[in-house]
């Protein structure tokens, strides 16, 4: 006889130990994500297709035959891109957040007031260089004037373009962005305006408000990316190729086990310098009769770490998951602190750890949760305290570990091969491109597709994203990975040399030859705009504008706002940009026409909605044999 | 044309009113050994409890033998059946006897509850829970009881036993089996029914039979004349004092009447598809009858109410000519709520072999527990337990034979419905 | 007669039909369908992605009516309205018609301190069923039998 446990498609995860873990949480009774998407059920459709308003008292409104526009006589296309928009707005304001988070932990490093230091020379110095600073400067005065001047950029008018746009986006790609008038400004002062814009019946023009969002997505790509990205390496360290493992069975059931679970890697860094080098430390958690201390990642924090396994990540114990484990993590029993900070920390998590001895700290001042009264909010200057604050208090909830429902760790573990960046590729590759670009002319490698962002159990967790990664690869097609797509394809262990063996005979060579797996990872969200700068290099080397490469963009299951102004910045930048989940925006046909073929004319990027991953592995396909086809390779 | 029907239940009378929609013109008389209209005996616990009023008992209008022009004969016990002479004969309240002649005859008496061969019981403060009048009884009779014994832990017995607890009565209930509700429930059902039941004054002692029922040798009450209390003396070798006892050890099939009509039974009455036994112009219907078991493909006694009144109205409509075969249903299928928990429960309660898949949603803790049992990939039981949302939509899978491999890891989902299975189920 | 029918692939899940139902249906009107002190008596299930309306099917030979053994619910013969609300027998919540119901369209509910069956009565006491003037869709609708017999599709869907 067999017997199962009911609800047997609740849990959408492809993978084993989420499975395990779902079970375990339904015998404990903690209600998870997967569960409450179920309850949620049916969705509905005015939201899904976008044509709910609900901005003023006269609403909500939603277009139907009957009703086809609004009470202030709003069509569905101005209510679509308006809301559009305004999730824009959302995305950057995060990112910008980060980035001046970033700026403040720079400055104050240069003062000498934190535990990290300027790991980064050149590339402060290039930094510094494409703002226009005197690069001569001692380092430290250089960082500080670095800070103010990318502060001065984040604050400025929307009449100042800005720099970074104007010398880092190709000349071509310039020029593009000049003719349709979106050139952003500061972001904080662009952010002003299309909050302003898009409130109810300031800006009611849907082609308007869509070149609005197309204009703050490139403040996205070139400030809340490209700058947050460069100022981490600086302080934190540039990507270097170092090997660590991911999935819940890296959890040691012997250690005080903290998980840093967010976005933002500077108190995670400091952390793992306080278990490196704080004997004390080290001595309470044995008298706590523990064996250790270790500080593991959980969606893109961990991702922050494990990109720098030789500098700010040493010491950094596994990758646990992505966002829809979250709570399963916390369902082993075994983590005695979560740390949690910017976004993608769900009510749910905290929900789970009531069912443990699990501590649930924010380390972040805008992050703040329902029944987490426990504070320690990141502040550079005080960030080494505030390290042996975490610690302590994960050595205190270790001693309750247990007390409350036992430790359960499924078995499942996987090796990852992380630390891609341009260096490190570069160092890879022997100092230059030209190994890749010449694979790629040849054709052993058709082209490149990024697939990033989130996890979302739409499609299924982690199955829609591999799904294609595995479909990709077989058409030889080299994959890069970011954000909450990485973990799920570094748990799936492709991101190992040896799952070059999975892939199309064309790349299987390659990779064999280059000793590099078939899926590079470049880090948590933040760092595609380490994979735009990347793509530009790669346009720049060949001459020709991002739109002309055989390279797509995939967010397969995109979850959030800052996912938006990403996939906006990726078409705007020129890129076939595919999507999982279905935006909000279908029952706006004009809306939907633009963004899935006029753009095309605009920038040479587009959108294409695929839920089905092998379809959408085709027309990426499609996409780069047209590319290559065009380019004469 | 003259029908008669032996039985005033629901099989009778679903068979009284599908004739009357197909002949407007026959004879109908129905037979009743009770003195009532058409009362509903399922809700007998819930007139003694006081839940409903005597009144809402009777579940027709008062003019409902009238409008359909049915004779009701009241108060007549059938003594016998004469199939060649195509005649009945009876017996009323005073021994009179009479002979009724029919056409055709529906043998729906019904089900007469058992009474367990115990040594002092029958000449007890014994309660039976038969009829109305048994009810009515049992109801005065518990004016000056405090301590009850209840012998067996049916739905029935349990249910008596709560709604007496809640009564303020000392109640305890007795089974001779190890699990209540005899094997329509799994241990883990069960239990989530049983735990915390003594906390309500109800003490449940299973595995333990009744050997004998005596008065209690209380001197004192001997001397000063007061109502002396019967001991129950037990297996265990316990005894436990009682005022009185209320016996619910079941029922079975009504029809000592039978046995020299030439037709033939088993445990109950055979029929084939029309409910027509092996003589000719003689039908059968309800709790008297062995029908098909939707699930195990053999005949079973079915006794309880839906399946009564579809197995009436069949027998009626071919009684007035009208050709209408019955389609097995589930034999063993109940619900109930007991302790506010409803509970639906059909076919096998657990798996019996390799063979078998079970399929299970416990969330006990809750107080809800589902439950499948498959065996190639048919649905062959379940038990619904604290939710029973779909218990339906299971039912009629269960009684198609439906194939459910496509969708049978999404039954005990939230989101399994009717929709997902329209084209297994059909039209109603 | 008019029945309500339902046409699945106008459905898009917005729920309009469940809160007019509860709505319909409660004796306080106001927050009823938040609260759900009233349940609803349609439903809108998630099949395959897709959300599929569901509510009784006021059947020729109802199951519902032969399980019940308390005689409250009724067909009746004028309307063809099942519905076990409103007769002078009254539901006990012995779950007979939950258990017999092909349709799994009969919940209970909450009165008083007992428990009884709720089904969809076509809003009797309104003349036609809140959920057919809720939809914004078109996909629940209250058409004449003759007229959508050629069209059904099964149960309620036409």
């Amino acid at each position: 006889m067999r017997k199962k446990t009911g609800d047997l498609r609740t849990c959408t995860s492809s993978r084993a130990s989420i499975q395990e873990m779902h079970l375990r949480a339904k015998e404990l009774g903690i209600r998870t994500t997967f569960d409450r998407y179920q309850d949620q059920l049916p969705q509905c459709g005015f939201g899904m297709e976008g044509v709910c308003c609900q901005l003023c008292s006269h609403g909500p409104c939603r277009i139907t035959a009957k009703a086809p526009r609004a009470i202030c006589g709003a069509t569905a296309d101005t209510i679509a891109a308006r809301n559009m928009l305004r999730l824009a707005c959302h995305g950057l304001s995060a990112y910008c957040h980060q980035l001046e988070e970033a700026i403040n932990t720079l400055k104050a490093t240069a003062q000498g007031k934190t535990p990290y230091s300027i790991r980064a020379v050149d590339k402060l110095k290039d930094m510094a260089a494409l703002l226009g600073l005197d690069t001569n400067k001692e380092l430290n005065a250089l960082a500080v004037e670095l800070a103010d001047a990318v502060t001065y950029e984040l604050r400025k008018g929307t009449n100042e373009p800005l720099k970074l746009v104007e010398k880092l986006a190709p000349p071509a790609r310039l020029e593009k962005w000049k003719a349709l008038g979106i050139i952003p400004g500061g972001p904080l002062s662009e952010l002003r305006d299309a909050m302003t814009m898009s409130m109810s019946n300031i800006n009611t023009d849907y082609v308007s408000l869509l070149l609005t969002t197309m204009k703050l997505s490139i403040a996205t790509g070139y400030m809340g990316l490209m700058a947050t990205t460069n100022i981490q390496d600086i302080i934190l360290g540039n990507p270097s190729i170092g090997v660590t493992e991911a999935d819940l069975g890296v959890i040691d059931t012997e250690t005080v086990n903290i998980v840093a679970h967010g976005h933002v890697p500077y108190v995670g860094a400091a952390v793992l310098n306080e278990i490196a080098n704080n004997a004390e430390l080290q001595a309470e958690a044995r008298a706590a009769g523990a064996k250790g201390i270790k500080l593991y990642g959980s969606m893109d924090t961990g991702q922050e770490l494990l990109q720098r396994l030789n500098d700010a990540g040493q010491g950094y114990a596994g990758q646990l998951g992505n966002w829809l484990t979250q709570e399963l993590m916390v369902t082993t029993g075994a983590i005695d602190l979560v740390m949690m900070d910017l976004n993608c920390s769900i009510p749910g998590l905290k929900l789970a750890a009531d069912k443990f001895h699990t501590k649930v700290v924010s380390v972040s001042h805008v992050l703040r949760m329902e029944g987490v009264d426990t504070i320690i909010d990141y502040e550079p200057e005080k960030v080494k305290e505030q390290a042996v604050e975490l610690i302590r208090m994960a050595i205190a909830a270790y001693k309750n570990r247990g007390t409350v429902n036992a430790v359960h760790i499924p078995k499942n573990k996987s090796t990852v091969v992380a630390g891609v960046g341009i260096e490190s590729l570069l160092s890879v590759l022997g100092g230059s491109l030209t190994p890749l670009l010449d694979v790629i002319k040849s054709g052993a490698i058709k082209g490149i597709a990024t697939v990033v962002g989130c996890t979302n159990n739409r499609n299924g967790h982690d199955s829609a994203s591999l799904r294609l990664i595995r479909e990709l690869l077989k058409k030889d097609i080299l994959v890069i990975t970011s954000g909450c797509v990485s973990s799920g394809a570094q748990i799936e262990g492709l991101q190992r040399p040896e799952a070059a063996e999975m892939v199309g005979d064309n790349l299987k060579g390659i990779c064999k030859a280059l000793g590099i797996p078939p899926v590079l990872n470049f880090g948590s969200c933040v760092d595609i705009g380490r994979i735009c700068l990347a793509v530009t290099a790669i346009a720049n080397a060949l001459g020709v504008d991002t739109s002309d490469l055989p390279v797509a963009a995939s967010a397969p299951e995109y979850l959030e706002q800052k996912a938006v102004a990403d996939g906006f910045f990726a078409v705007t930048f020129g890129l076939f940009t595919h999507l999982g989940p279905v935006p909000p925006v279908g029952g706006a046909p004009n809306v939907v026409k633009i963004l899935t073929q006029d753009v095309e004319q605009l920038t040479g990027g587009k959108v294409c909605v695929e839920q089905d991953m092998a379809k959408a592995a085709n027309l990426i396909e499609e996409h780069i044999v047209r590319k290559r086809k065009a380019l004469g390779i | 044309m003259k029908y008669v029907i032996i039985g005033n239940g629901p099989a009778g009378v679903a068979a009284a009113t599908t004739i009357r929609s197909l002949d407007q013109k026959g004879d109908i008389t129905i037979i009743s050994a009770e003195g009532y209209d058409f009362y509903s005996k399922c809700l007998l616990p819930d007139f003694l409890s006081g839940a409903i009023s005597e009144q809402q008992l009777f579940v027709r209008s008062p003019d409902f033998y009238d409008k359909n022009r049915i004779q009701l004969l009241r108060n007549r016990t059938v003594t016998e059946v004469d199939t060649a002479a195509k005649a009945v004969s009876m017996i009323d309240s005073g021994n009179k006897e009479a002979t009724l002649y029919y056409d055709k005859l529906l043998v729906a008496s019904g089900g007469k509850p058992f009474l367990p061969p115990i040594p002092g019981l029958k000449e007890s403060n014994m309660f039976q829970l038969g009829t109305l009048d048994d009810v009515k009884k049992l109801k005065a009779g518990l004016q000056n009881a405090h301590e009850i014994v209840v012998i067996g832990a049916g739905y029935v017995g349990l249910e008596i036993a709560s709604s007496l607890a809640k009564l303020g009565k000392k109640v305890t209930v007795v089974e001779k089996l190890p699990d209540i509700v005899g094997g329509q429930l799994d241990a883990l059902a069960s239990r989530v029914l049983r735990d915390g039941l003594a906390e309500e004054g109800v003490s449940l002692m299973l595995n333990t039979g009744v050997t004998g029922v005596s008065r209690a040798r209380d001197i004192m009450a001997k001397l000063f004349n007061k109502k002396r209390k019967y001991l129950v003396a037990l297996s265990s070798r316990q005894e436990v004092t009682a005022d009185a006892i209320v016996v619910a050890t079941g029922s079975g099939p009504n029809l000592a009447f039978m046995w020299n009509s030439g037709i033939r039974m088993n445990k109950g009455i055979l029929v084939n598809r029309h409910m027509q036994t092996t003589v000719r112009d003689v039908y059968a219907a309800g709790d008297v009858v062995e029908s098909i078991d939707a699930v195990t493909g053999n005949t079973a006694l079915s006794p309880i109410w839906p399946n009564a009144v579809i197995q009436g109205a069949i027998a009626g409509s071919n009684m007035a000519g009208v050709p209408r075969d019955f389609d097995p249903q589930i034999s063993m299928q109940n619900a109930s709520e007991f302790r506010d928990i409803p509970m639906i429960a059909m076919g096998l309660s657990s798996a019996d072999g390799p063979e078998y898949e079970e399929f299970v949603d416990d969330r006990s803790n809750e107080l809800i527990y589902r439950k499948l049992v498959l065996k190639d990939n048919k649905v062959v039981g379940m038990i619904f337990l604290g939710d029973i949302h779909n218990a339906g939509v299971i039912g009629a899978l269960m009684r198609n034979k439906a194939n459910v491999a496509r969708f049978k890891e999404n039954m005990l989902s939230p989101s399994f419905c009717y929709s997902e299975v329209g084209e297994l189920i059909g039209d109603a | 007669m008019k029945r309500l029918y339902v046409i699945k692939e106008k459905c898009n899940g917005c729920m309009s039909c469940v809160v007019a139902c509860q709505k319909a249906h409660a004796h306080s009107e106001l927050y009823a369908p938040i609260r759900e002190s009233e349940p609803a008596r349609i439903y809108i299930q998630t099949v395959l992605n897709a959300p599929i309306p569901l509510a009784c099917h006021h059947c020729e030979e109802p199951a519902c009516v032969r399980a019940c053994m308390s005689g409250a619910m009724q067909k009746d013969e004028v309307t063809g309205i099942v519905s076990n609300e409103g007769n002078a027998q009254q539901c006990v919540g012995c779950w007979m018609c939950v258990m017999v119901c092909p349709y799994g369209v009969i919940s209970a509910k909450k009165d008083g301190d007992k428990k009884v069956a709720v089904k969809c009565d076509l809003c009797r006491h309104l003349g036609a069923p809140a959920c057919v003037d809720a939809c914004p869709s078109g996909a629940v609708v209250w058409m004449d039998e003759t007229e959508a017999k050629p069209h059904r599709k099964g149960g309620i869907y036409i």
